[in-house]
């Protein structure tokens, strides 16, 4: 208490209360008075270029630091940018497959349309195992599927082969190029039979030859070639390839046509299996 | 601990002028800063009050009378530079501020870092009341937690922050005129 009393008591303290009173009261009072104050003018006169000049110094600081934040700003969004373009090509791929797959599904359709006796599969190729004397494609499909073996395998441009081996989730297939195949065929234009067969030869190639055809057949190249339903294994009327050379056998006499697959073999990814059909034997036709 | 006035040099003895300049430029650049640089760097969410810490900082190194001498300088410019037709008593607030820790200083405390930043932790305190109390007076409709999020307490950390370097900055401006301080 008694230092308190010594500090009140103080005289300089009291006179500096006093001013401080008055330099606080006074001023405020001329402005609200509309009488701005000699020596607040006086300070803000003299004050005016430093704090001019330590604004422009803040206001920099302001900008250096706003182009780090924008350049922040513009790093975040380029990542989300790229996040969102990933996206769409990921997005991009997806419609690029259900495309091709939409396309691959249409032109079964087609097919199914042209023959609605037809029961399919749809198969994908899983592996393609390759030798030197015959490539085995594996499928996708099997016994689980209701797959059979010499169950025909086809694509929406042609024939491509069958079903030689079946497991349950898998099976294996040959192509028409290969030298186990034999599909019994015909000329669609002058309906000229005979029986499409792969060789060593040919099948390196990716072409196949149709054998025991008359010497006067009427026969030429770029002739369409189905098969003829003869057998156990192919329908009637599937697509097998078209005639691209024709030569004589001079020990049989006997026509010899090359023929071109209608089914692009070298890259099929999707296929279909045929697991039901009507046959139409040789008497019935 | 017995409180004793501070003893005084002539007003026009060299070293009292020495003071006086020196000491009104520390402040004089305070306010510039406070009320310029402070106020233009837009991502400082409110202005530190510069001006406390050199009065406090003089009240402390130099004794209550520099300090309030100072303080009432200093209240004169913070209305100068941020007043108008309100009577916010800054002359009175620091003046009182400046005389309070030049007597606390002396008298209870030390004058180390640690008192430093007690003092700046007391002071800012007593700035944010004034703060508020001008909130107050200024609106009808007072929102006391928009006056504590954007005015009191950015202005109470930000004040408590730059007294670091001030401690520094005051201690060398009062050195010359008082050898026994060495930095700490």
């Amino acid at each position: 208490m008694g230092f308190i009393l010594k500090l009140i008591k103080s005289r300089f303290f009291l006179i500096s209360l006093a001013v401080a009173l008055l330099l606080s009261i006074v001023p405020g009072v001329l402005c609200a008075m509309g009488q701005g104050s000699y020596v607040r003018s006086a300070l803000v006169t003299v004050s005016t270029p430093f704090r001019w000049a330590f604004t422009k110094i803040g206001e920099g600081i302001s900008g250096f630091s706003l182009y780090f934040r924008t350049l922040d700003e513009l790093r975040e969004e380029n990542n989300a940018l790229r996040d969102e373009l990933e996206g769409y090509k990921n997005l991009v791929y997806d419609a690029e497959l259900i495309g091709e797959e939409n396309e691959f599904l249409s032109s079964f359709l087609g097919i199914k349309e042209e023959h609605v006796d037809f029961l399919f599969e749809d198969a994908t190729v899983v592996g393609r195992e390759s030798t030197n004397y015959r490539t085995v494609y594996t499928l996708s499909k099997g016994t689980l599927h209701g797959i059979k073996v010499n169950m025909p395998i086809i694509t929406d441009t042609g024939l491509v082969g069958h079903i030689t081996e079946v497991g349950a989730t898998w099976s294996k297939a040959v192509l028409i190029t290969e030298t186990a195949s034999a599909v019994g065929a015909y000329i669609e234009r002058s309906g000229v039979l005979g029986i499409v067969e792969g060789t060593y030869e040919l099948r390196t190639e990716g072409i196949c030859r149709m054998v025991y055809i008359e010497p006067d057949s009427d026969i030429r190249v770029g002739d369409k070639v189905l098969t003829s339903g003869i057998g156990e294994v192919y329908p009637r009327g599937i697509v097998i390839g078209k005639v691209t050379e024709i030569t004589m056998d001079e020990n049989s006499r006997m026509l010899t046509a090359l023929i071109e697959p209608s089914a692009d073999l070298e890259s099929i990814s999707k296929l279909m299996i045929i697991t039901e059909y009507q046959i139409i034997s040789e008497r019935e036709e | 601990m017995e409180f004793k006035e501070q003893k005084h040099h002539g007003l026009f003895s060299s070293q009292t002028v020495g003071r006086i300049l020196l000491f009104s430029v520390l402040i004089f650049l305070s306010g510039v800063l406070q009320s310029s640089l402070f106020s233009a760097i837009v991502f400082i969410p409110a202005t530190p009050d510069l001006l406390l810490i050199s009065v406090i900082g003089l009240a402390v190194y130099d004794g209550e009378r520099s300090g309030a001498v100072a303080g009432i300088s200093a209240g004169v410019l913070a209305e100068a530079f941020g007043g108008g037709a309100h009577i916010l008593f800054f002359p009175l607030f620091y003046m009182l501020c400046g005389y309070f820790f030049g007597v606390v200083s002396r008298v209870f405390l030390n004058r180390n870092f640690i008192s430093w930043m007690l003092y700046i932790l007391i002071g800012a305190a007593f700035r944010s009341s004034l703060s508020i109390i001008h909130s107050m007076f200024a609106e009808n409709d007072i929102n006391l937690y928009l006056i504590f999020t954007e005015i009191v307490i950015p202005e109470y950390f930000l004040t408590l922050l730059c007294s670091i370097p001030m401690y520094f900055i005051v201690r060398m401006t009062v050195r010359p005129f008082h050898k026994k301080i060495e930095m700490e």
